[in-house]
């Protein structure tokens, strides 16, 4: 009602159900849920929204003087990614702030259990909580009431602390239309009818138009059937729910488990071109039922000798993990415009390129009359990165009914068919050579719904080089909905298995689990994280098991992890120089992962000029092409391009500059010419000269690429990344409850171009490996297949409180042959977490967790099996000194 | 229709959901699973102003209208139990929002009853079964005491069960206090209803006539829940000790279609039995849903660290 009547859209809704806190307004100056207010409550009362809390702003840049003191601690922290779950939290941040300060004085901060406390009703996927509590903090402290001391590190942060960041979902379009779907209620249905006349007899109802034949097979629940279009949401979705839609139904499996029965129902019976959930190709394999595989990801002779060694293993185990939904606060929204016969699409996407090839693809249009803007993007995950078929049948709607018609997924729809990881069933056995691993063999079972792609081994290839693997994934088809590349797709269930077992050797064999692991990690980036990691007070105790017996118990895991480098080939950047001063462009998004800055910095590096001086025009695929934001290929991918533009582009200048000026001996400099008679800076030669712009492009690394060839726009290229994270839980034996007191990360990827932004992802992909190891879980009711986990109360996001302390370490050792002298960063900070999780846990009580999420009732009845306590090992004491409280 | 009555006798007289905080009824309306007319309380505060108050004397009486936030004051100290409930319950932005009524009579949040596809299945969405019992619900009752196996959703039911606290209600017929608020829940075997509070009648506050016991000094109370995270979760079990003169009280919730006093493992604590055993005995007398049995470690955990937090008067 506030956004959509006031237009005002700084206060955002995520859940709709009280849950998340996206929406928070001050009412009557105290911090309230406005989706579920309804409007008659608000009369004669003081409602105060982010817009009105920011100060009396002008248009153009954000005035930081105006700002709340609490939205410049946000701004210095960084303590937001992607902006979208930020004005509810600075709202709530402001009332507390008050509160504080009106009973303590400057330099008092509060402590963090307080400062979680008041937060805890608010939720950031992109798990910004640690330096949201820092900001808090500071804020009450009385640290920023004056101007801050740096440019924030973030160069859109500005805009997004004070709500006017424009989302898909803030996008007004005038005389535009909504839309809802009408969708299965069951899986394994096959369609009989659809009854829509009491939808079209709505009044507000523009149309309702069928989506799918009668006969159509609906495999999973909430398949689209048809799309209702009305003047508001409210009656698109009081529409859709009076459509009828009559169905048979069969037999549903929606679990790898019910899949694989005997008996079971075939998912396909015909196959065709089935939805891929990897980021990788699909290699073709055979199909037994409804798996599919084995395919294979190990290396020459490395299988066979793997799989001979592990006939006797050392240990061997199954480790499962669940469906991980992405859940990005800001929904997969979407508007679709024809002007003529061109198509403008606002979409929250992470490929604004991608998806107007796709557009244009699928419609049979010139790519020139498609054009799709992002502006900025609420979070995706790797969940944006793929054709969304709902975008086809809004922009079909909005030609059919020639009105403009948006759709916003409400969190149900998301969290059903937004994408998932894949839930994984993985068998591992690990073969000894003395105190060395001799052969490790994994075999994978994943779940992408009806996709295929969930691949595991195509990661764990990468790690422990030097023993020999036997990798073998299937996939197993299901009646949900396809599952989608999230973030380090295969490698936070992969590891969780290896690690797991790596560790339960080390553990079995009273081997220390560092020893065991350096041994089999040459490269020298791992061996500076074991350095790094072995000067860390809590490093020997990564060997210990705590026998103790009190309530709580301490334990500390280790898991590492490798990534790919991915570079998108031939990414393009346009460097724009006019008297306004340097822009630059391309068809590039930033969904909190930093492309702005990244951008800016990286014109501000080549240039010599302050970064915060650059206007970054990105979100728009009329400009040159640029990456689809996944498998952390955007700074790569762009900062190369951005100095190959920079120097013809400098070129242009001093020629330019020279002759304008008359300059003698003119070079480019830092920061402007250099000349003869001394320096002049580029806004003296901007100011005086034509527009100049010069096109940059993403080249091979000097190193070349792993793979010659790039795979649909994507190389593979030379070196990996390494972590290792450290975690140390402390474990509630009564209310079985895990908690995660401290982090320490180390990330070897080279040179790391923007300290603070890299920092903030890898909290966030350790946030995010958290809440995958303890608390996530989609649940889907077996019998329909429909979703029981639809709602924000019901999908675990792990909170501010579950956040540890963390701390981030860079190896910032320059990768030699690499273009910017690093690798993306995004997905290895997710892939160790859930095993240094799981480790922990082992190492806190001795038993070891097989199954994500590590949830209450596992823990309880995994101790129940620890009844008698395994005997301690002769010389050391029962109780470690550190283990018990 | 949405109507605002400014008296309560108005309000009995209309015919339409009840809405006071609208935190659960306003969801309902949104997703659609609930339509019709609305009565919604917000102007009773002015002719009703009895609805609306925090009144400590002897004992302690909870207007309908009271905010769940304005229950965290130091002036509940004697119920510490039900301050620690209500500051715990749901969110900081909820609370303010949310009523006493409300939170006592807010619909389950069975995950088969609120999906709109599934209410076929559901006794208590009007449909004929129970889907969660054959389907997954892993985080419903461990007792089966009835056709439905939702857990009670009331934090506060639980927290002021254990303090005997009274409900009084209007109707057609006039004010008048009703009975224990355990009666207004039942025993669990009404599988189509969350409370027992005829249609058309407001209920008008919840009230603690008992004084805290001992009368000098506070008698020591408690309120806990086990979750997988700090906050802002609904409890796989919850639960209130108070440490009496005369014995101690166990009421819980999350373990049935009711909140709950378990008044065998009371007796059994009391005459020396462990925390374990007397959880047991109380189960022994139970019917067990066995995908829920982990409650029971659950149960015995809470209760434990209960005890121990009560262990001392403050
Ligand atoms: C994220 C989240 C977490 C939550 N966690 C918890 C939790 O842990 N524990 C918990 O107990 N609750 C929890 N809740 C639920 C919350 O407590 C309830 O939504 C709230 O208390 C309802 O109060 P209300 O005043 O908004 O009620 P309304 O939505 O206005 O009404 C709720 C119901 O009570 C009836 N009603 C209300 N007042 C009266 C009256 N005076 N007379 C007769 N009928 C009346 C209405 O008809 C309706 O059926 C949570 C909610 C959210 C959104
Ligand atoms: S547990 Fe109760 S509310 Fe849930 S499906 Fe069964 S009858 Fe319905
Ligand atoms: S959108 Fe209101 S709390 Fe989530
Ligand atoms: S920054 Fe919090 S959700 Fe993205």
């Amino acid at each position: 009602m506030i956004r959509e009547r006031l237009g005002l859209t700084g206060a955002k809704e995520a859940c709709g159900h009280g849950a998340c806190g996206a929406c928070t307004v001050l009412i009557d100056g105290v911090p309230e849920v406005a989706c579920i207010k309804p409007a008659s409550h608000l009369e004669g009362r003081d409602v105060r929204t982010i817009e009105a809390l920011s100060g009396a702003q002008p248009a153009g840049p954000v005035d930081l003087s105006l700002l709340h003191p609490v939205q410049r601690a946000f701004l210095a922290e960084d303590a937001l990614q992607c902006g979208y779950c930020t004005p509810g939290f600075v709202v709530e941040a402001i009332a507390y702030y008050r509160s504080w300060r009106a009973a303590h004085q400057d330099g008092e901060a509060p402590p963090l259990p307080d400062v979680e406390r008041a937060l805890s009703g608010h939720l950031c996927r992109c798990g910004a909580y640690e330096a949201i509590r820092v900001a808090v903090q500071g804020a009450c402290a009385g640290a920023f009431e004056g101007p801050l001391a740096a440019a924030p590190p973030r160069v859109d942060g500005p805009e997004k602390v004070c709500g006017r960041a424009k989302y898909t979902v803030d996008i007004d379009v005038p005389a535009m239309a909504e839309a809802a779907f009408v969708r299965t209620p069951v899986a394994a249905a096959t369609l009989t009818g659809i009854d829509a006349r009491a939808a079209r007899a709505i009044p507000g109802v523009l149309g309702v138009l069928r989506l799918v034949d009668d006969g159509a097979m609906l495999r999973h629940a909430a398949q689209a059937v048809a799309i209702v279009v009305a003047e508001t949401r409210d009656i698109a979705k009081k529409a859709a729910r009076a459509v009828e839609v009559a169905v048979t139904r069969g037999p549903v499996a929606c679990d790898m488990r019910s899949a694989r029965a005997p008996g079971a129902p075939r998912i396909y019976v015909r196959r065709g071109k089935l939805p891929v959930s990897s980021e990788m190709p699909v290699i073709p394999a055979g199909w037994h039922g409804n798996e599919r595989g084995p395919l294979r990801s190990d290396i020459g002779e490395h299988g066979g000798q793997a799989r001979k060694a592990t006939a006797s293993p050392a240990m061997s185990g199954v480790w499962t993990t669940s469906a991980q939904c992405h859940t990005a606060l800001e929904p997969h929204a979407c508007i679709a415009r024809w002007e003529g016969g061109t198509l403008t699409v606002w979409a929250s996407t992470q490929m604004v390129r991608g998806l107007a090839e796709e557009l244009a693809d699928r419609l049979d249009l010139p790519l020139a009359h498609v054009r799709v803007l992002a502006e900025h993007v609420g979070g995706a995950f790797g969940a944006k990165a793929a054709w969304d078929p709902h975008v086809g049948f809004i922009a079909d709607a909005a030609r059919q009914l020639a009105v403009p018609v948006r759709y916003v997924p409400d969190r149900h729809e998301e969290l059903m068919l937004g994408g998932y990881r894949p839930p994984q069933e993985i068998a591992v056995s690990v073969a000894m050579a003395g105190n060395a691993m001799s052969g490790i063999s994994m075999e994978t079972r994943g779940d992408s719904g009806v996709a295929v792609g969930a691949n595991v081994g195509a990661i764990m290839r990468l790690r422990y080089p030097n023993v020999p693997k036997y990798l073998a994934d299937y996939d197993v088809v299901t009646h949900a909905p396809a599952a989608r590349p999230f973030r380090g797709p295969g490698g936070p269930p992969g590891y969780f298995a290896l690690e797991g077992a790596v560790d339960q050797v080390a553990g079995n064999l009273g081997l220390s689990p560092v020893d065991l692991r350096r041994g089999h990690d040459p490269a020298p980036g791992f061996q500076r994280l074991y350095d790094w990691a072995g000067r860390l007070p809590v490093w020997h105790q990564l060997s210990e098991i705590n026998r103790g017996s009190g309530r709580y118990r301490v334990g500390v895991g280790l898991g590492t992890a490798s990534w790919y480098h991915f570079v998108a080939a031939g990414a393009e950047v346009e460097l724009i120089a006019d008297a306004s001063g340097f822009h630059v462009r391309t068809a590039c998004q930033d969904m909190g992962n930093g492309t702005r800055t990244a951008l800016a910095q990286a014109v501000g590096d080549a240039l010599g000029v302050d970064p915060s001086t650059v206007l970054v025009e990105i979100g728009d695929s009329g400009f040159v092409p640029g990456p689809m934001s996944a498998g952390s290929r955007t700074t790569v991918s762009v900062r190369p391009a951005v100095f190959d533009a920079a120097g013809p582009l400098k070129s242009a200048l001093v020629q330019f500059g020279s002759q304008a000026l008359k300059l003698v001996g003119a070079t480019a400099g830092v920061g402007g010419i250099a000349h003869a008679g001394g320096f002049v800076p580029w806004a003296q030669v901007l100011a005086v000269g034509p527009n100049t712009t010069a096109v940059g492009k993403r080249k091979v690394d000097p190193a070349g690429y792993a793979i010659p060839l790039a795979i649909g726009g994507t190389a593979i290229g030379r070196h990996c990344s390494a972590a290792i994270q450290i975690s140390r839980v402390r474990v509630d034996t009564w209310l079985g409850r895990v908690t995660v007191q401290d982090v320490w990360a180390g990330f070897s990827v080279g040179t790391v171009h923007s300290p603070v932004i890299a920092r903030s992802q890898a909290v966030g992909g350790i946030i995010q490996s958290l809440g995958y190891a303890l608390h996530e879980e989609r649940r889907l009711d077996p019998s329909t297949g429909a979703l029981l986990s639809y709602n924000l109360e019901d999908y675990h996001l792990p909170g501010i409180a579950e956040t540890p302390s963390v701390e981030v370490w860079f190896d910032d050792t320059p990768i030699e042959g690499l273009a910017t002298g690093g690798i993306g960063l995004s997905e290895v900070t997710t892939c160790g977490g859930a095993a240094s999780i799981a480790n922990a846990v082992y190492r806190a009580t001795g038993w070891r967790p097989m199954d994500l999420p590590i949830r209450p009732d596992r823990l309880l009845a995994g101790l129940a099996t620890l009844a008698k306590p395994p005997p301690a090992p002769a010389e050391a004491p029962p109780d470690v000194p550190w283990g018990t409280s | 229709m949405i109507a605002f009555p400014t008296t309560p006798t108005a309000a009995v007289r209309l015919a339409g959901t009840i809405r006071a905080g609208a935190t659960d009824v306003e969801e309902r309306r949104r997703s659609g699973r609930l339509n019709g007319d609305v009565v919604d309380l917000r102007d009773l505060a002015i002719g009703a102003p009895e609805l609306v108050s925090l009144s400590v004397s002897s004992g302690l009486s909870l207007g309908a209208l009271v905010r769940v936030s304005a229950l965290d004051t130091p002036a509940l100290a004697p119920w510490n139990g039900l301050r620690e409930a209500a500051q715990t319950l749901a969110t900081p932005q909820i609370r303010p929002v949310a009523t006493v009524g409300g939170a006592l009579l807010q619909q389950n949040r069975c995950g088969y009853l609120r999906h709109p596809d599934l209410r076929a299945a559901c006794y208590k969405a009007g449909g004929g079964g129970c889907a969660a019992r054959t389907g997954d619900h892993l985080r419903h009752a461990l007792f089966d005491t009835g056709a439905c196996i939702s857990v009670h959703p009331s934090t506060l039911a639980c927290a002021l069960i254990a303090y005997g606290a009274s409900y009084g209600v209007q109707d057609r017929e006039g004010t008048r206090i009703a009975g224990a608020l355990e009666g207004l829940y039942g025993d669990g075997s009404d599988a189509l209803k969350d409370h027992l509070l005829p249609a058309g009648t407001l209920l008008t506050g919840v009230h603690i006539f008992e004084p805290p016991r001992p009368a000098a000094g506070f008698e020591p109370s408690a309120y806990a829940r086990a979750t997988g995270r700090v906050w802002a979760e609904w409890p796989l079990v919850e639960a209130v000790v108070r440490r009496t003169t005369v014995g101690v009280v166990f009421s819980v919730g999350g373990v049935a279609p009711v909140p709950l006093r378990l008044r065998t493992a009371e007796r059994a604590f009391d005459s020396g039995a462990t925390v374990a055993d007397a959880v047991a005995e109380e189960c022994a007398s139970r019917l067990i849903l066995d995908d829920t049995r982990y409650k029971v470690q659950l149960l015995v955990g809470l209760l434990q660290h209960l005890l121990e937090r009560t262990a001392s008067a403050p």
